[in-house]
């Protein structure tokens, strides 16, 4: 399970409780200190959820949806919706459309939106070096960066130190590791 | 006839073929989470219902729109927000008082009746906490509290509430991460207040 799925957890009141999601939170100190921050409004879902009267339910006495189905009828005769305005079913078939066509323009825009984000990176790249070459012709070479194996997430992980790791050593490791500068 | 083994593609497509009935298990599939969506939206009962037999009947009237690429759910959740907004507009024009009153006779809530072993500390109990839940949802952002009402009142995984709040997902995500933590600092807040 990664961040990403465990906050899906966290947030369904039915998984809230997986043994996936405590199995990460025991190896994730930042998904822990996620749900201590959450935890009063998550309980607060939680209460609503398993409160008996969660789910209302429809009052006996009134017009329902339900006519509208039950009435005998034919595609010649549709039933006569009550309590139905134009607007409303502007707003359906304008949700409608929007939702069929929606998928495709969005996976469009991200497309676009990561081809400009690899242009604007390989130029970032082509910019560093060309700048890096010119000013720091006799500057010493940038320290290297920390072996894998000192990684002390890796460690962590793969000795279950995870629970006795300061949050401090771990983002000390984190920066060594993954911003290593001169 | 029973169609409550059918998912909802297949009750939309029997509907769209004239085959009024199946429209019936949809209701009765979403009518509760709609209701108390609404209800903690508009805090009056009787304005959610209104809204609810609204958005059910023009998910109806429009069933020659829905198409199978996107979800039954997505499409039904996306109508009642819509429409909550315009009832809004439409109650500004007579205005009326809009509060969750911690005084509001049980009876009046939109939730089911208590089963016979409730006493009627809890019903009142279970009553004040859909209010202060209802409170508190109010007091945020627009955004954040649709997206928590659609992750936990509605159930829709996140991919459908940026579909339904017409966003990308991570966007999503962190509309109810933000709603999330507004609200713990709401209800801190609230505690420090009584202590």
């Amino acid at each position: 399970m990664n961040c990403d799925q465990a906050f899906e957890h966290l947030t369904d009141p039915d998984l809230a409780d997986s043994v996936e999601l405590r199995q990460h939170l025991v190896g994730c100190p930042r998904c822990r200190d996620m749900q201590e921050t959450l935890a009063p409004a998550l309980a607060l879902f939680a209460r609503d959820h398993a409160a008996p009267g969660s789910m209302p339910e429809p009052r006996p006495a009134g017009p329902s949806a339900l006519d509208v189905a039950s009435v005998p009828c034919d595609e010649l005769n549709p039933p006569a919706p009550k309590f139905l305005t134009t607007e409303a079913v502007e707003i359906a078939e304008i949700a409608a459309r929007r939702l069929s066509t929606r998928t495709p323009a969005h996976d469009q825009r991200w497309r676009i939106a990561l081809r400009y984000a690899a242009v604007f990176l390989i130029g970032c790249g082509v910019v560093f070096t060309v700048a890096g070459g010119r000013l720091g012709g006799g500057a010493p070479a940038a320290a290297p960066a920390p072996q894998i194996a000192d990684c002390t997430r890796v460690e962590a992980a793969r000795n279950d130190l995870a629970l006795r790791l300061p949050s401090r050593q771990v983002v000390q490791s984190c920066v060594a590791c993954h911003l290593a500068t001169h | 006839m029973d169609m409550t083994h059918l998912d909802d593609v297949q009750l939309m497509r029997r509907v769209q073929q004239g085959d009024f009935g199946p429209f019936e298990t949809l209701v009765a599939r979403y009518r509760g989470p709609l209701l108390h969506a609404a209800w903690s939206k508009l805090g009056d009962s009787q304005w959610a219902e209104d809204v609810v037999q609204e958005a059910f009947l023009a998910a109806f009237a429009a069933r020659h729109t829905y198409d199978p690429s996107f979800s039954f759910r997505t499409w039904l959740w996306t109508i009642l927000l819509n429409l909550c907004r315009k009832q809004y507009k439409r109650r500004e024009e007579r205005p009326r008082e809009i509060h969750f009153s911690p005084h509001t006779p049980v009876d009046v809530l939109p939730f089911a009746e208590p089963v016979s072993h409730e006493t009627g500390l809890s019903r009142l109990l279970c009553a004040e906490r859909k209010e202060e839940l209802a409170l508190c949802l109010a007091k945020l952002p627009e955004a954040q509290a649709d997206a928590l009402r659609l992750r936990f009142f509605g159930g829709l995984k996140f991919s459908e509430i940026a579909h339904v709040m017409d966003s990308s997902e991570s966007a999503a995500k962190v509309r109810v991460r933000n709603g999330l933590a507004a609200l713990a600092l709401l209800l801190d807040a609230d505690e420090g207040a009584h202590s």
